[in-house]
């Protein structure tokens, strides 16, 4: 792996000791973006002006001398189904074509305030819904490493612009996998937090019991700093959790880790497969000791998460009836029904029209109990066997995604799409913190680890992951 | 409740669609029963979990989540964020 880029930390310390000339080089960057981004399209809407005003902002406050940040001058992307006032939110949906939010979500309120600059909104998958960052109404996000390759989704565009050093950090949500899979396709480290970890306020919801906003950075240092600046307790948000810190692991001298088999099946690439066991060996050799584990009710829990998800997204998305924000195509109509029906047919993508299609029928008189009940049960028993799991293991270890990043264009059926989220989903289902962590390339393609750790975990994953990228890079 | 795999009509997707406010053509409609169907075939797996298992999802561990509590709302706060008011009523454009 080649030479790290400069810390986050080390951004804001130069900044704040006037050692960058913060509006130039703000405006430099900005003025190179279509260039950079033009064959990437990891941005929906570049926040130029604002983004220099706020630079012109902080070198004064720099110049007076005034304590600054500890995001000083650093640039951010952040995924276009977070609010950010003033700024276009569509998650990349026509529905919500021209929409823009007159509030900051919560994240964006404790970024601003630690001086990030934000430099626009990343393009995703359609409401979150995807793993390739093709499915938005704008066309889609390539691959940095490879322009025929997706980005991986939902948030592939925060990934891709991480990756393409276009910002130096990224926020992105993670329902299924959604900040995961492309930092894995990307070769960037992303986490998910644990569920209730970081505020909800502003995020624009597919899957309410399912994500958590997640950030992604090079270094898992500069995922760490940024996730201790977003996560708390926050009031406006019901499902927000005050942090009980698990018992922190420092380094990975007598480590346990457990190699989850059942993420090691028929499906997994050769390539991924032996990169993600030279990182775990990485990790012996580093003090830790692996064993193998098996987790059987992971045999369901890919069917139970999207089963859960579709239906929350079902009740999640029938607000946009084109009348109180939004794409509206019958202004005027009499026939109300007629009129909400025209908007959402015509302006809802194919995936996301799926997606409430089958949550609408989980949920329905007669399929409840089949699907939706069982669904809940499923996740039930996947958590108290996750638990039991953290009492034989510190870490469980697998492979963030079992394949490469596919190729733009590859055609599969919605199924073969969603098998492919079978190592993230779990995490998501429990609610436990994971961390994708570059893992090395294979066939020139990037392969990513994923490590996971009992609730509140998130100090244990970032030394443990920290020791890793140091000793790999 | 029978455990029989449900077969998915036409009608089924269109009374789906009625539901969800969502229209479909004649053309989408057999492609997406053909989807639907196997994609709820899929989920089947989850029949595996018996019907004794309980749901604990509110039982956090290590979480400490906010209390179920009434407290005060917040319409100042609220109406902080709206971007259309007179006085302390919302303005909401006219769509019908």
């Amino acid at each position: 792996m080649g030479k790290l880029a400069l810390s986050v930390r080390e951004t804001a310390r130069r900044v704040s000791a006037g050692e960058v000339n913060l509006e130039e080089h703000v405006a430099s960057r900005l003025e190179r973006m279509p260039r950079m981004d033009r064959d990437v399209h990891a941005f929906l809407y570049v926040a130029k002006e604002e983004a220099i005003e706020r630079a012109r902002e902080i070198q004064k406050r720099a110049n007076r001398g005034e304590k600054l940040g500890r995001l000083a001058g650093v640039s951010l992307a952040i995924k276009d189904n977070i609010c950010v006032k003033g700024m276009p939110a569509t998650c990349a949906s026509r529905i919500l074509e021209g929409f823009v939010p007159p509030y900051d979500a919560t994240v964006i309120e404790k970024i601003r305030r630690e001086d990030g600059i934000i430099f626009g909104k990343a393009n995703m998958d359609e409401f979150a819904m995807g793993n390739t960052t093709t499915s938005g109404a704008f066309g889609p996000t390539r691959n940095p490493w490879d322009l025929e390759r997706v980005a991986g989704g939902s948030s592939g565009g925060s990934a891709a612009a991480v990756a393409a050093s276009m910002t130096m950090l990224a926020l992105g949500s993670d329902t299924g996998g959604s900040v995961r899979c492309p930092a894995s396709y990307c070769s960037v480290v992303g986490l998910k937090p644990t569920y209730g970890a970081v505020s909800r306020y502003g995020v624009i919801p597919y899957a309410n019991s399912l994500e958590q906003v997640g950030p992604i950075a090079k270094r898992v240092e500069d995922v760490a700093l940024l996730f201790e600046i977003i996560s708390g307790l926050d009031a406006r948000d019901s499902t927000s959790a005050r942090r009980t810190a698990a018992k922190r692991i420092e380094g990975v001298k007598g480590l346990r880790v457990g190699l989850i088999k059942e993420f090691f099946g028929e499906g997994i690439q050769e390539g991924v497969r032996k990169n993600v066991l030279d990182a775990s060996a990485e990790l012996d050799d580093l003090g830790a000791h692996t064993e193998w584990t098996s987790i059987r009710s992971l045999n369901y829990a890919l069917a139970a998460y999207y089963i859960v998800a579709m239906a929350e997204a079902s009740s999640n998305l029938s607000r946009y009836d084109g009348v109180r924000y939004g794409a509206s195509l019958e202004k005027g109509s009499a026939d109300w029904n007629a009129a909400f029906s025209k908007t959402r047919t015509e302006c809802f993508g194919t995936e996301v029209k799926r997606r409430i299609l089958l949550g609408t029928f989980v949920l329905s008189a007669g399929y409840y109990e089949a699907y939706y009940l069982k669904a809940q049960r499923a996740r039930s028993l996947l958590r108290a066997e996750f638990k039991r799991a953290f009492e034989d293991f510190d870490i469980l270890l697998g492979p963030t995604m079992p394949v490469l990043p596919p190729k733009l264009g590859d055609k599969v059926t919605p199924l073969e799409d969603y098998l492919i989220d079978v190592n993230t989903v779990p995490a998501n289902l429990v609610g436990i913190p994971s961390i994708s962590v570059p893992a090395g390339f294979t066939g020139g393609l990037p392969v990513g680890v994923q490590l996971m750790a009992p609730h509140f975990g998130e100090e244990t994953l970032f030394s443990v992951a920290g020791a890793y990228q140091e000793a790999t890079a | 409740m029978t455990k029989s795999k449900p077969r998915i009509t036409v009608e089924d997707v269109r009374r789906l669609g009625a539901l969800a406010k969502i229209s479909t053509t004649a053309t989408e409609e057999e492609g997406l029963r053909r989807e639907l169907a196997s994609i709820l075939e899929y989920f089947h797996v989850v029949d595996q979990v018996g019907d004794g298992v309980t749901i604990d999802e509110l039982k956090w561990d290590a979480a400490d989540l906010r209390h179920d509590e009434v407290g005060p709302s917040d319409p100042d706060g609220v109406l902080k964020g709206v971007p259309q008011r007179k006085g302390r009523l919302v303005k909401a454009p006219r769509v019908f």
